[in-house]
């Protein structure tokens, strides 16, 4: 289910994405030559320098020229530079100081997204022609789910919006989306995708660590129906991994205070003599555990996450938690008469969601993120999530998440 | 009325004589009794910055209101020092100097500063000007490049230009310029660079370089036998980047003295005279006449530039300095002997205290696990208890106000390598700042350390003070109030927003019966470049000179 995602971004926490003796020695150079003006860590107010933090990340040719012969206030640096200190250097300002993955210098992120370009005016590298192709998990809670005819959920609707605007047919491939040990969704969306298995994957998060290269050379796919052989699975298999990327997002996904009774929640500091339920390695539940008021500490609850947590929580084991506002749409599915109330509270950290495909089919992801912005426009994304009453929120940028680190939504 | 016809006489006095020689010696060391003009750094030789202007005060001051704005046309930090004379206003930008009417604000002369576009890379901690000095018709200034410079004061002219040294290996210059005994004093900046520190002395009609003292000496001479033997001497820091104060009684010039560099100090065991010292110099020949040394071997970028007051203190002639390290010194400025220091921050832990006999620090077990290599958190930070941003003295009220910092340093120290006009560190380091407020406007005892009180904020306050008899202390913050605190209780009794950061230096003047304040302001410097405090973000740059006065009632 989607909001396990969030269980293992919280995984990737900690060492810097991209790690390597060129942003070492851009790091060292960094330090010498231009913290001085740009601030330690690339960390400055902005007002009298440049924020390198905001310097295009896939624009080198800017970024050698200005270094090397000077930009309004800053001086020529080019002569001090010695080998390849002024890679070294775009390494590190170009990885954000090693806290996002390097940008190759012909593929783009969403951010940097135009306009999509006349149709049919480049070929589609669709697996099939004319189909669109895509991987979603049986059972994705109220993002998909697959039917006796068809599918349902947000991203089955959406997946099948974004054909018809592109005026093609839809070919779901639906895969196990539980998790077990051996398998995370990650890799799994590298996977299907390096085989190749689909297209695209839907409902995806934009999150700097989990796209670009990949951070293994194999994984495996994981297991899905043939068409062919009803209820069977195939056994796994490994593939070589490529790169990916996602389109521009459709939605994004937050999370929320669910309540057993109603109450005015604008932080954790509202919940102040409740019971507090935390879910054990999630996202959510990590920011429980570094938010929470030292006085809800003693009498705090912990449980595994999956659709038990929120049951857990119906039977009156705690009366407030954090999670993934998703989680609880499903749980108010499954659950008409349910007691719990999702708060209006929403966390700041929240993860847009795209469609996530091989970085080398440009036409494809032209067309799609095409599609993506008509549907954001027309309305269509708004009727879709009423329709399956599922809570969204409208991507915000910057639409790539950079690594989070655990100060980072521990301070929020 | 006694007051307004003294300043009148002054008035005439000063115009009559200006044909023939203004601004003389003696006029620079009357500097602190006539309102009428601001003829030194630090509103007087002895650099108190405490004005006895009083019609602005405590009952009034809530009618203090903008007279004019001068925009300075540039963006970064503005530390400029106004001067004024004959009704003229003196003010700098690391790219221009300026004369301003001071009675309405227009400009009268501004003469470009040309220097090469690589300069700013030798530049550690902003690209600055702290202003000019004023003899004999001719005012005097530093360039970033490292040049010394001479211009009409009445037209801005170019008289003279006086290359100090090459700026590609690391020196520059933004140090105020001091009038001595009738020669230029500056002090050449570059500690984090490798260079080798020096103070000296100019021709003032000529730009002859009349004498150059170094920091720290070259083999065989005096104090070199603290250092070790080798090269290290050559990159040895001692920088002399802020103005020093000169007691004309005595004839002494005194100047203090920056880091050691790199900053490991284990490679160069020894206690690295004159680094992090106090010099008591010879104008005319630059002579060193004693010295102290407030932090031997310094490992931890205690800076001893701090501005010297001078005063007395129990009938002694004393010289006090907050010094970055933490403790506020108090020194018998004839000869250089200790009398007291005391902490003057809350945290300090590199040192428990100065032994009065000895003048030495007696350093605590966090200097020694940082000189056996390890990594420790040390407090005050690199920045200082109080950085560059000069305290005031009031002596009627015997309290000295001073802005301090809030924050430690994480450092270990580690190999440096010496690439000419590059950083030269020689450790890895990170700041610690505490929860809550970094910054804190102290009111102190200056024998004992005594804390009378104090105002603290969340950013820290890097603008100098300036006190006034009116009993009130003038200051600014980074996020652009420029402000008037009562000199008694510490209860701030006035502000205006003047729409950057200040880090400048107000002063106090009168012109026809009336008192006015004077600040530039313009955020930048050190601390916006270091600190990386993103609650900047929201105060644009963009400098400009503010004077206010009194609203009629």
């Amino acid at each position: 289910m989607k909001f396990i995602y969030l269980a293992f971004m919280l995984a990737l926490f900690g060492g810097p994405a991209v790690s390597d003796e060129l942003l070492t020695k851009g790091t060292t150079t960094y330090k010498q030559l231009c913290s001085r003006c740009h601030g330690f860590d690339m960390v400055n107010p902005g007002t009298g320098s440049y924020d390198l933090r905001k310097f295009p990340r896939d624009d080198k040719p800017r970024f050698v020229e200005s270094v090397s012969n000077g930009k309004d206030g800053m001086p020529a640096m080019g002569d001090l530079l010695i080998g390849d200190e002024l890679d070294a250097l775009w390494r590190y300002v170009s990885t954000r100081g090693g806290k996002e993955p390097a940008v190759e210098e012909s593929s783009l992120q969403g951010e940097q997204h135009q306009t999509a370009g006349p149709k049919g005016s480049a070929e589609l590298n669709l697996m099939t022609p004319d189909t669109l192709t895509a991987c979603l998990p049986i059972n994705g809670g109220v993002m998909s789910g697959r039917r006796a005819s068809g599918g349902a959920g947000l991203d089955y609707d959406i997946a099948q919006e974004i054909a018809k605007t592109l005026e093609l047919d839809l070919k779901v491939i639906w895969y196990e989306g539980d998790i077990d040990e051996d398998t995370n969704p990650i890799r799994a969306t590298y996977a299907m995708l390096s085989r190749p298995l689909c297209d695209v994957v839907p409902g995806y998060a934009l999150y700097a660590p989990t796209l670009g290269k990949p951070k293994g050379d194999r994984a495996a796919v994981p297991r899905w129906k043939k068409p062919r052989f009803r209820d069977k699975f195939e056994e796994p298999e490994f593939v070589d991994l490529r790169p990916i990327t996602t389109t521009i997002p459709y939605v994004r996904m937050e999370m929320g205070v669910v309540l057993r009774a109603p109450r005015d929640v604008l932080g954790f500091a509202d919940l102040e003599g409740l019971t507090l339920g935390i879910q054990e390695g999630t996202l959510a539940g990590a920011i429980s555990v570094g938010r929470m008021p030292s006085s809800l500490r003693a009498n705090a609850v912990s449980r595994n996450p999956g659709p038990a947590f929120l049951w857990d929580m119906e039977k009156g084991d705690f009366d407030a938690a954090l999670v993934a506002v998703a989680e609880y749409d499903f749980h108010k599915r499954q659950n008409k008469i349910t007691k719990l109330i999702l708060s209006d509270y929403r966390h700041p950290l929240g993860f847009n969601i795209g469609f996530a495909m091989l970085e080398d089919n440009k036409p494809l992801w032209d067309h799609l993120n095409g599609a993506v912005e008509d549907l954001l426009s027309n309305g269509r994304v708004d009727a879709i999530a009423l329709q399956n009453k599922v809570h969204i929120a409208v991507p915000r940028r910057p639409f790539v998440q950079p690594e989070l680190r655990t100060t980072d939504f521990l301070s929020r | 009325m006694f007051k307004k016809l003294l300043i009148a006489a002054g008035t005439m006095a000063c115009l009559s004589a200006s044909s023939v020689v203004a601004q003389s010696m003696a006029d620079l060391k009357n500097d602190g009794a006539t309102t009428g003009d601001i003829l030194n750094y630090g509103m007087n030789s002895h650099q108190t910055r405490h004005s006895p202007l009083d019609q602005v005060n405590k009952d009034n001051v809530k009618r203090l209101v903008p007279v004019w704005n001068y925009s300075l046309n540039d963006s970064r930090g503005q530390e400029t020092h106004p001067l004024l004379h004959d009704g003229m206003m003196y003010v700098t930008t690391h790219a221009s100097t300026m004369a301003l009417d001071a009675a309405t604000g227009r400009q009268l002369w501004k003469t470009e500063v040309d220097y090469p576009a690589e300069t700013p890379r030798v530049a550690c901690c902003g690209i600055v000007n702290r202003g000019v000095a004023i003899f004999e018709g001719k005012i005097f200034r530093t360039t970033l490049d490292a040049n010394v410079v001479a211009m009409d004061a009445k037209t801005g002219e170019e008289v003279w230009r006086s290359k100090s040294i090459d700026f590609r290996n690391g020196y520059s210059m933004t140090v105020a310029p001091l009038i001595a005994d009738g020669v230029v004093i500056v002090g050449v900046s570059g500690g984090e660079y490798g260079i080798r520190g020096y103070i000296e002395g100019y021709d003032p009609n000529t730009g002859e370089q009349l004498w150059r003292t170094y920091t720290v000496p070259a083999p065989g001479e005096a104090g070199s036998e603290t250092w070790p033997d080798g090269d290290q001497w050559e990159r040895g820091g001692g920088p002399a980047w802020l103005t020093g104060s000169y007691d004309a009684d005595l004839n002494m010039v005194y100047w203090g003295t920056g880091n050691a560099a790199s900053w490991n100090s284990q490679l160069r065991l020894g206690d690295n005279l004159y680094t992090a010292s106090m010099l008591a110099l010879n104008p005319k020949s630059g002579e060193i006449q004693w010295h102290y040394q407030f932090t031997p071997n310094d490992a931890f970028d205690y800076d001893g530039t701090n501005e010297p007051v001078l005063t007395e203190l129990d009938g002694q002639k004393v010289l006090m300095q907050a010094n970055r390290n933490g403790f506020f010194y108090v020194i018998n400025r004839e000869t250089g002997k200790l009398i007291a220091a005391n902490k003057f921050v809350d945290r300090v832990n590199w040192a428990d205290g100065i032994d009065i006999a000895s003048g030495r620090p007696v350093e605590s077990d966090v200097s020694e696990k940082l000189r056996a290599g390890e990594q420790v958190e040390y407090w005050p930070s690199a920045l200082g208890g109080k950085n560059w941003s000069h305290m005031a003295f009031d002596g009627d009220r015997g309290t000295a106000f001073i802005n301090t910092l809030n924050a430690g340093l994480t450092m270990k120290q580690v190999e440096s390598q010496y690439r000419a006009g590059t950083f030269y560190w020689g450790a890895e380091f990170a700041f610690a700042w505490p929860e809550g407020h970094r910054g804190e406007l102290r009111a102190i005892d200056p024998t004992t350390g005594d804390l009378k009180w104090k105002s603290e904020t969340d950013v820290p306050r890097l603008a100098s003070i300036m006190s006034t008899s009116g009993g009130l202390v003038f200051t600014g913050a980074q996020t652009g109030e420029f402000e008037a605190f009562d000199s008694d209780t510490g209860e701030k009794l006035w502000q205006f927003q003047t729409g950057s950061g200040i880090v400048g230096q107000p002063v106090a003047w009168e012109m026809d019966g009336k008192q006015y304040v004077t600040i530039a302001n313009g955020g930048g410097g050190v601390y916006v470049l270091f600190s990386g405090d993103e609650r900047l973000a929201s105060v644009p740059g963009g400098g400009s000179i503010w004077t206010f006065a009194l609203m009629d009632e």
